[in-house]
């Protein structure tokens, strides 16, 4: 039970409680890195530039490679396993992802032909 | 039976709405096709909605398919005239698929084999956006790694 002479030191507390709170970091966390394939071939990565680099395979890697607005390649390594897909018309969060925080989260898929057949991208202050 | 015949004259006016809904749609993907070809001019589409019934509908659902096939069928034969490979072309991006496949055969690929095709398909873009391709798949299915990770695209 709160007493009226606990009451100013709760207060108080409570008052230093709300200016730590608003000076607190959000919440954030990794998009980390995540690749799979089914037995076509076909398949998909999600993470992040960061993700991928901090990574437990310390080879991991993940690339979005263009020539002009033509064509552009993707490229994973994840785990000792290789991820590939191509595009003749890559879509705009492509290009995106080039001048984004590497924080990004992305999802790429591709089809059994190689062909890249959708991609996602999120930026926002969670992820780290 | 009045009751029959007000249900008749809803249901009448729900296919009218409709209609008349499918028919605005068809309108503006008209224009837009037309819009889409300059050496056309776009023609008016004039429609009367509540006057429409399900043939001028289907003959308006038959035009824009005509359209849009007749686009692509020009599309498909501009890009392959644009894309025919010239001998030489052709000679390189078959020298490119035997390393290619030479690789797979091994269950590796070399960093001389990725310079070979990157100086092969050298003036071929589109000889080396297919060498890519499969080389894509081949990695998918896990059925070769490079000797190099950082160097894996010719």
């Amino acid at each position: 039970m709160m007493t009226f002479k606990a009451l100013p030191a709760t207060l108080a507390a409570l008052s230093v409680l709300a200016v730590a709170d608003s000076g607190s970091a959000g919440e954030s966390y990794s998009a980390g890195a995540t690749c799979s394939t089914r037995t076509d071939g076909s398949g998909s990565c999600s993470g992040s530039f960061s993700g991928f680099l901090a990574a437990a395979d310390t080879s991991a890697y993940a690339a979005f490679w263009n020539e002009g607005a033509a064509y552009g390649v993707f490229v994973a390594e994840l785990n000792g396993n290789y991820y590939s897909c191509t595009s003749t018309s890559p879509a705009e969060p492509w290009f995106a992802l080039s001048a984004a925080p590497p924080t990004t989260s992305f999802t790429i898929s591709w089809t059994s032909a190689g062909t890249c057949s959708a991609l996602w991208m999120e930026a926002g202050s969670q992820f780290k | 039976m009045a009751w029959a015949g007000l249900e008749h004259e809803r249901a009448q006016r729900a296919r009218v709405e409709a209609l008349t809904r499918n028919l605005a749609e068809a309108r503006e993907e008209i224009v837009a096709l037309h819009a889409s070809e300059p050496s056309t001019p776009p023609s008016p589409v004039v429609i009367s909605a509540p006057a429409l019934d399900a043939r001028i509908a289907d003959a308006i659902a038959s035009r824009v398919l005509a359209a849009s096939e007749a686009r692509r069928k020009g599309e498909a034969a501009m890009a392959a005239q644009s894309t025919a490979p010239t001998d030489g072309q052709l000679a390189a991006r078959a020298a490119a698929d035997r390393t290619l496949d030479r690789a797979i055969a091994r269950g590796r690929l070399t960093r001389d084999e990725i310079r070979e095709v990157r100086e092969t398909l050298a003036d071929d873009p589109l000889g080396r956006a297919e060498f890519r391709r499969q080389l894509a798949v081949a990695l998918n299915q896990k059925k070769l790694v490079p000797d190099d990770p950082r160097l894996l695209m010719p």
